[in-house]
């Protein structure tokens, strides 16, 4: 594994280079996280997921969004567009540090939408997998205000999400984003990975019928736990399915 | 500033981010930037980051690292102890810093684990002249039970709550939630368990004995220890800490800082302490 920051001085990514440690394969896949404390809980699992598909052949990275991780910025100047830009940075090195022709995306939760929107322009992805996806950006803010602590989040320059800063800037320019409204090309086919199914992934499954694969592993999965001394769940039978679809389909 | 990613030690190496300064003086110390619990380098609401790029705006070089088992760093193999193998992995990466940097002199910094990690490689490694810690080992003194019972005996509520349970024998549930899979949970390395105080205490007397600046921020997230802001010093009202114990009380911050003008305070007085610690040495 390799670690670097990447990108102009400042505004560099940090990103993580795991080789793959088969080399027949020559396919990569990037991961793309989700948003603030679900950052820090998926850290583990998106370490554990990296290293199962590295030893199936895949080169892989994940980065940090800018004002998140290890990457520059402070989240509370940083907007949503900032993110896809950076995304597709990360997803540019990727291209040009393995030569690939076939890539794959993994997004969970908000990483998810990140993920829909890099496949929707770039054809060289060929699997999207949206984990415990949100549908929308509006989604994604209806839920972070369930919780937000402080009254009236509306009203607030900067909403304060469990220690994570969400800009006014951020949420305007998310809000427009929507799996729904987007279009993928007819070979990118996309995986739903569900802990529970919800009115979110109901949606993508009717509006990109042709193209979408579900599968659905709970309730004892759940990745976004942690209790009081800090031990976490390894959400291992999910992680094993996203593996095995990428590898087998 | 210069942040570059690394790789320390062999054959599995831990993996460390280091904030070089635009000038790098090597007879100031380095900080060093210490795990919690099962939270990665960036730390708890990305805290370890923002310190770390603060002090390299007072020309200090820090270095953040996830020990084996945790964040980007692979596990080792072996059957030591948490306790033993943070004091070997800070003493690998200050090994590193001396020889590469030709730095000589360091503070620890940590919250929780990392504050109970920091107090164990202060205690044997004599490069240490410093250390911060957000909510370190304290204990509880006969006024924190006053201030924690007092109120409540004075309630009619406790007292109907009190007869209830001991009418309906109401169970507490412990353990896991029953929506959580055992098989999959992965149990932190460490769980925080507090020595002795009288071992506590001895050991700051030793700390203390070779001048080693200390200061303790203490959160509301310890309520069930601590619940004033002169209890910690109380706690340990056997060790005569002199001039080198700051401590400060935030009841209303919890515990991983959430909150953004805490986090804007710790971060700022972090920095100024250990800038005026830099400059007193």
């Amino acid at each position: 594994m390799q670690h670097q920051l990447i990108g102009p001085s400042d505004k560099k990514i940090f990103v993580s280079v795991i080789p793959p440690k088969r080399n027949n394969l020559h396919e990569a896949v990037l991961l793309c996280y989700p948003f603030g404390q679900e950052y820090m809980r998926a850290h583990k699992a998106f370490r554990q997921l990296a290293n199962l598909l590295s030893r199936k052949g895949y080169t892989v990275i994940r980065f940090d969004y800018p004002g998140t991780g290890d990457s520059y910025g402070d989240g509370k100047d940083i907007g949503y567009k900032e993110w896809l830009e950076q995304a597709q940075s990360a997803l540019d090195f990727l291209k040009k540090e393995t030569r690939y022709e076939d890539i794959h995306l993994i997004g969970l939760r908000l990483g998810a939408l990140v993920a829909a929107e890099l496949a929707e322009k770039n054809a060289c992805i060929k699997k999207l997998v949206l984990w415990d996806p949100f549908l929308s950006g509006d989604s994604f803010l209806q839920d972070c205000m369930t919780q937000i602590s402080e009254t009236s989040p509306q009203s607030n320059e900067i909403w304060n999400i469990h220690g994570y800063p969400l800009p006014k800037i951020f949420r305007e320019q998310v809000a427009l984003s929507s799996i729904e409204k987007m279009t993928f090309a007819e070979t990118v086919h996309i995986h739903l990975v569900l802990s529970h199914e919800n009115s979110d992934s109901k949606t993508i499954q009717k509006f990109h019928e042709k193209q979408v694969s579900q599968s659905i592993i709970s309730p004892a999965n759940d990745w976004n736990y942690v209790d009081m001394v800090g031990s976490i769940l390894m959400p291992t039978t999910l992680i094993q399915n996203i593996v095995s679809k990428l590898a087998n389909d | 500033m210069k942040e570059i990613a690394l790789k320390i030690g062999k054959p599995t190496p831990l993996t460390a981010i280091v904030n070089t300064p635009k000038q790098l003086d090597q007879n100031k110390p380095a900080v060093l930037i210490l795990n919690s619990g099962v939270m990665h380098h960036v730390g708890s609401c990305r805290l370890s980051v923002k310190i770390a790029r603060q002090l390299a705006t007072s020309n200090i070089l820090s270095l953040r690292f996830d020990f084996s088992g945790i964040g980007d760093s692979e596990n080792r193999s072996g059957t030591q102890s948490f306790h033993e193998t943070s004091i070997a992995e800070i003493t690998e990466v200050m090994d590193y810093l001396e020889k590469k940097r030709g730095i000589k002199k360091f503070i620890v910094y940590g919250l929780c684990s990392g504050a109970d990690a920091s107090y164990d490689i202060a205690l044997v490694d004599q490069r240490i002249i410093a250390m911060v810690q957000i909510d370190p080992y304290v204990y509880r003194t006969w006024k924190w039970y006053v201030r924690h019972y007092g109120p409540k005996l004075l309630k009619l509520k406790t007292w109907v709550n009190y007869v209830s349970r001991r009418i309906y024998k109401t169970k507490q549930p412990l353990g896991f939630s029953k929506t959580v899979d055992k098989d999959n949970l992965e149990i932190a390395s460490y769980a925080r368990e507090f020595p002795k105080r009288e071992e506590v205490a001895a050991g700051m007397k030793a700390l203390i004995a070779r001048n080693i600046s200390m200061y303790s921020i203490i959160t509301g997230g310890q309520s069930e220890i601590i619940n004033h802001s002169s209890q910690f010093k109380e706690s340990f009202s056997d060790v005569d800490f002199s001039n080198l114990l700051t401590v400060e009380y935030y009841p209303k911050m919890d515990h991983i800082i959430t909150n953004p003008e805490y986090q804007r305070i710790v971060i700022d007085n972090i920095c100024t302490w250990i800038n005026q610690v830099i400059d007193n040495t």
